[in-house]
């Protein structure tokens, strides 16, 4: 804005102090003016409103003292770059949650806030800390999360049998390895073959090979019992049960839960060289999660376990441990 | 004017200076997010316009998304962080650590990467400064995307070349490649360079 095209009678004269502090005053926005040492001159009523902080209270005082929860954030270091150094800085939402304790009690109000230094002709020093309510912004974006979390969920459900799929099962997965790879939590994976089921298919037909996976993983998620478990059905015949906080013994105890709950549902299977009716074979993996640990790594692990299962004649699983 | 005029002992001696800026960038980036952040520099040369054009148009349809202050004061530049196709999606992410990921970069996101820009961008300029002597002033940082051949001639200035460094993100056990830039004048560029050789000469 070029105010010097109005002149006279319009010009800087024209903005006495009273009328520049009406103009911060009517802003919907926080203005805090802080002199070169950092300490508070002005904050606008903005500011009084949703710190419940008056200007007198304020005055002379630096940010820290007035809100001792700015220290751990980033403010106190971009002030001091705006006067010390005199580079402007922009903190958004998403990075600093909230830094001024702004607005209600129990849920402050969002913040995009630029912190920019302000140098008079004179060389003199100040910063001005302006700071946005994006509330509204953040929420919309909540929601928008939320609708795409739903959307997705749905699009990681496998169709047939209603449990998860691979792509859901590996991103459970690696939400567990960055969970826990701080701390020695031990983590299994179990996978698991229909014995025999392409024989099944073509004794019974596709229709019924599809109403035995159903069968068969309904079996598998009623032994299931922890909430962090996930079952998953990775390819045709094969599922996949993920277990947190699960050592050898207790996935070597459930793997054999499974494999007696799949035969006790008692599917017919005259084809079947291992029994009359359905059973299955699993390979069981028992890893530390640490900053290694790799779902490739793991998921071969527990193949060549449900080979060797195989190979020991199927209706059976095999164990290995990996790296302890 | 041709592109190297800098020479490998000078680009040495940047590099130092940069060194000192990453490694303040990514203690303040590791602390808000609680997590490792290191920054690190496999490459950095002068190009001049047509070598610059060359590089990011090689392939039309990258989109570049970054963030742009610029400084003023002993010598001018336009600073720029920028990240080819999604990748800057994907740091924003990383550090936010919101798994569920809309198709675009929101208005949120954009803010954010704007201030990894802002620090990144700051820290550099606050070790320049350190080093050279020397006073800026900047402008805020601006969020900034679009096909290289759009993003350039904003910012371009006459005569002008490029100091280029390539830049690796690593966090949570991804690496996020990205480039870092800083746009002068030719004139500015010679004050810069006059700059850095007073600042090696203080060592030898």
């Amino acid at each position: 804005m070029n105010l010097d095209k109005h002149a006279p009678p319009y010009g800087s004269s024209v903005l006495s102090v009273e009328l520049l502090c009406g103009l911060l005053n009517s802003l919907e926005e926080g203005i805090i003016l802080l002199d070169s040492e950092g300490r508070v001159l002005h904050w606008n009523v903005w500011m009084v409103n949703a710190s419940g902080i008056s200007q007198p209270q304020s005055a002379g005082r630096n940010l820290v003292e007035i809100f001792p929860e700015l220290a751990t954030t980033r403010v106190p270091g971009a002030v001091e770059w705006a006067l010390k150094r005199n580079l402007p800085s922009f903190l958004s939402p998403s990075l600093n949650p909230s830094p001024f304790p702004l607005g209600r009690k129990d849920q402050f109000i969002d913040q995009s806030i630029r912190i920019t230094p302000l140098v008079l002709g004179s060389g003199e020093i100040f910063c001005m800390v302006h700071i946005m309510d994006v509330s509204a912004m953040v929420e919309k974006d909540r929601i928008l999360r939320q609708r795409a979390r739903q959307l997705r969920e749905l699009s990681r459900i496998d169709p047939m049998t209603g449990v998860a799929n691979r792509r859901r099962f590996q991103e459970h997965f690696e939400t567990e390895v960055r969970r826990h790879r701080r701390n020695d939590a031990k983590l299994s994976l179990i996978i698991l073959d229909v014995d025999f089921f392409k024989l099944y298919n073509d004794t019974y037909g596709h229709r019924s090979g599809d109403d035995c996976l159903v069968r068969v993983s309904t079996a598998i998620g009623f032994a299931l019992h922890r909430a962090g478990d996930l079952l998953a059905r990775v390819g045709g015949e094969e599922f996949a049960v993920l277990l947190p906080d699960t050592d050898e013994e207790g996935a070597t105890t459930l793997a054999e839960q499974i494999r007696a709950a799949i035969e006790a549902e008692a599917i017919p299977h005259i084809a079947s060289t291992v029994a009359r009716v359905v059973t299955a074979s699993l390979g069981v993996v028992t890893a530390v999660v640490g900053e290694r640990l790799d779902y490739n790594d793991l998921y071969t692990a527990a193949d060549i376990s449900l080979y060797e299962a195989k190979s020991a004649g199927r209706n059976t699983w095999r164990n290995v441990v990996l790296g302890m | 004017m041709t592109s190297h005029s800098f020479t490998e002992l000078e680009l040495d001696a940047l590099m130092e200076i940069f060194n000192v800026g990453f490694g303040y960038a990514a203690d303040s980036l590791s602390k808000m997010v609680n997590d490792q952040v290191t920054l690190s520099v496999p490459g950095i040369r002068i190009v001049n316009q047509e070598e610059a054009d060359r590089e990011f148009q090689q392939s039309a349809a990258i989109n570049f998304c970054g963030v742009i202050q610029r400084f003023e004061g002993d010598f001018q530049a336009n600073a720029v962080l920028m990240f080819p196709g999604d990748k800057s999606l994907e740091l924003v992410r990383l550090m936010v650590g919101e798994m569920v990921a809309l198709e675009d970069m929101n208005d949120l996101e954009q803010e954010a990467l704007t201030e990894v820009g802002n620090i990144l961008l700051n820290s550099c300029v606050s070790a320049m400064a350190d080093a050279v002597g020397g006073h800026f002033r900047s402008s805020m940082p601006e969020f900034i995307s679009g096909y290289w051949c759009s993003i350039y001639p904003n910012y371009r200035a006459e005569a002008d070349q490029i100091l280029l460094l390539n830049i690796d993100f690593k966090l949570e056990r991804r690496e996020i490649h990205g480039y870092l830039m800083f746009i002068m004048q030719l004139k500015s560029i010679e004050h810069f360079k006059t700059a850095i050789m007073k600042y090696m000469n203080r060592f030898s």
